[in-house]
């Protein structure tokens, strides 16, 4: 890599902060540090960061608001860390705009993951214009409008196949239950989850061989799905 | 009126309702010249709603019926023997039973709901108490955890780590995350003690099993079964909580049948609500010990608060279901789930 990734991180947990940047060293990333979410905003502002990881716990200023401020003039891949048993601030983190959560505590490969997921969808300038998506046995093809699990050809029905296409587009970054209804159905649906529901279960029931392992699709409880990508 | 703390129970409260018939007789017998007949009857029920706001039901009636002998034997003519002189009286000392436990047991009733009153706030205050601290402990201890779960994560990406500061620094990765499981329990059991507020929403069994399978994958040597029937309806649930049910059911097995028992749950659904039952091939349940598994603490050990089980009760009485324990004919431990689910047990 000819230059290291900026990440500017922004959490007031001084030990948190310390173990980032021990996990990746400066050949790697060169790590802005903010404590609170003006310096942030600022740092955000001047060193025109890669990535964004986020703090929703902020003693000074909700994360939240420090994201709706930032998504105001940035597109900049925002990462939330937040707190389990938190599903609405990651929900509502989600649908203001963050690319993706980590949930404290978490393990240095899970954020890793997430963030080569982020990136890989910051650096794809159209993200539509791809012909095909494939992953662990898994082959959408977007322009025949054909999927496939390990060769064979599945029947979807419409609805189905426009589910899984946007799980695809966005593979291995969770999508909310909001945004899968507004992007299948249309904003007036944003709230039928149970219709999502249904019609997430047809599809698992004839891509995935194993209910108690799905090799696809991730259930992220109370939040959304994820389309589980192939380093994942 | 005189409503707090204990009545005195038992014989000294009997011995208050004798004393106190006693003392109103003494009196009537000083005021008996003076008096009509008819109002020492009010001396006796002032008595006898003394003792019911002091003792227990059974002294009030007591009381009621002692007045009316003594009042009987020592004043209606001709006294000194319970006899009477004239049927009017008979009407009398009905009317004085009557009235005298109707007062004994509005009062026992006022001052037992006034006392419900005063626990039910003080129960309220001390969960809500015990709720706040508990969770700002764990809260708080939640912070520095997963600072030190992430300073080992960061120490084990090190590539010039020696082969033992490699292994020290695992042990306190995984000793922190189950350290953080311990304190995730903890929280858990304060949020299904008392009223618990449910985040409802509409989910698949299925993928919350699929999630609590792989959130427990490391504790397995063998992949858990997980048979599903086409009929299996969604269900209106907290998501999370019941997840963290399943997940619980799964680290129950495992602590209990041994890391190497084969794990079968099967999700069944018929009209109205989902059965599921979770099932090993260890050692199963102690003979009668079925229904005390989900008792608090009854699974403590080195391992665990032994919290699981009874945050899984708990969390599902309050989706409306219920959940048992049982073995299984062939071995093993097996327990059932059933919740309300599908359309029909939304309101």
């Amino acid at each position: 890599m000819s230059e290291p990734l900026r990440i500017v991180i922004i959490e007031d947990e001084a030990a948190i902060r310390r173990f980032l940047r021990a996990s990746m060293g400066p050949d790697e990333v060169e790590w802005f540090e903010a404590e609170s979410g003006g310096e942030g905003t600022r740092l955000v502002a001047h060193k025109n960061p890669h990535l964004v990881l986020l703090d929703l716990g902020l003693p000074d200023q909700d994360g939240l608001e420090v994201l709706r401020d930032l998504r105001e003039w940035s597109q900049v891949p925002v990462i939330v860390l937040t707190a389990r048993g938190k599903e609405r601030d990651k929900v509502l983190a989600l649908d203001a705009g963050a690319d993706d959560y980590v949930t404290k505590p978490f393990s240095i490969a899970e954020l890793l993951a997430r963030i080569r997921v982020a990136l890989r969808h910051a650096a794809r300038v159209i993200p539509n214009t791809e012909a095909a998506y494939e992953a662990s046995g898994l082959r959408i093809d977007f322009e025949a409008r054909q999927v496939f699990v390990d060769g064979e050809e599945i029947r979807l029905t419409p609805i189905e196949y426009r589910l899984l296409s946007e799980l695809a587009r966005h593979a291995g970054k969770v999508l909310t239950h909001r945004q899968l209804l507004r992007a299948v159905w249309g904003p007036a649906y944003e709230d039928s989850t149970h219709t999502l529901r249904v019609h997430m279960g047809a599809i698992r029931s004839k891509i995935e061989s194993d209910a108690g392992y799905p090799r696809f699709i991730r259930t992220e409880t109370g939040v959304g799905y994820r389309l589980i990508p192939e380093e994942l | 009126m005189k409503a707090h703390g204990d009545s005195i129970d038992g014989a000294p409260s009997f011995g208050l309702a004798v004393l106190v018939v006693g003392l109103a007789t003494a009196l009537n017998a000083l005021l008996v010249s003076y008096l009509a007949l008819a109002n020492l009857i009010m001396v006796y029920l002032l008595g006898v709603t003394y003792v019911a706001s002091r003792c227990t039901p059974r002294a009030a009636i007591l009381a009621s019926f002692l007045s009316v002998a003594v009042f009987d034997f020592a004043f209606v003519h001709p006294s000194g023997t319970f006899a009477v002189s004239d049927v009017e009286y008979v009407f009398t000392f009905f009317v004085m039973l009557v009235v005298s436990l109707l007062i004994s047991s509005l009062t026992v009733r006022l001052r037992q709901q006034s006392k419900a009153r005063a626990e039910a706030t003080m129960q309220a205050e001390i969960e809500q108490m015990r709720g706040d601290l508990l969770s700002a402990v764990s809260h708080d201890l939640r912070t520095p955890l997963a600072s030190i779960e992430g300073s080992a994560g960061a120490l084990l990406q090190q590539k010039e780590l020696t082969e033992q500061s490699r292994q020290l620094a695992g042990t306190i990765q995984e000793e922190s995350v189950r350290m953080a499981q311990l304190i995730r329990n903890l929280l858990d059991m304060t949020r299904v003690q008392g009223k618990i507020d449910l985040d409802l929403d509409w989910y698949a069994l299925d993928e919350l099993l699929a999630n609590a399978i792989l959130r427990t994958a490391s504790m397995f040597d063998h992949p858990v079964r997980l048979s599903v029937t086409p009929d299996a309806p969604l269900a209106r649930v907290d998501g999370v909580l019941l997840e963290q049910v399943f997940v619980n059911l799964l680290e129950n097995a495992s602590r209990h049948a041994g890391r190497a028992c084969q794990v079968d749950i099967e999700l069944r659904g018929s009209r109205g609500r989902a059965t599921i039952t979770v099932s090993d091939d260890g050692p199963g349940l102690e003979a009668g010990s079925e229904s005390r598994v989900f008792e608090r603490f009854m699974g403590a050990d080195t391992r665990g608060f032994g919290l699981g089980l009874a945050i899984s009760r708990a969390a599902v009485e309050a989706h409306g279901g219920s959940i048992t324990a049982s073995n299984r004919a062939e071995g093993g431990a097996m327990f059932t789930m059933i919740l309300p689910a599908g359309e029909e047990s939304t309101p």
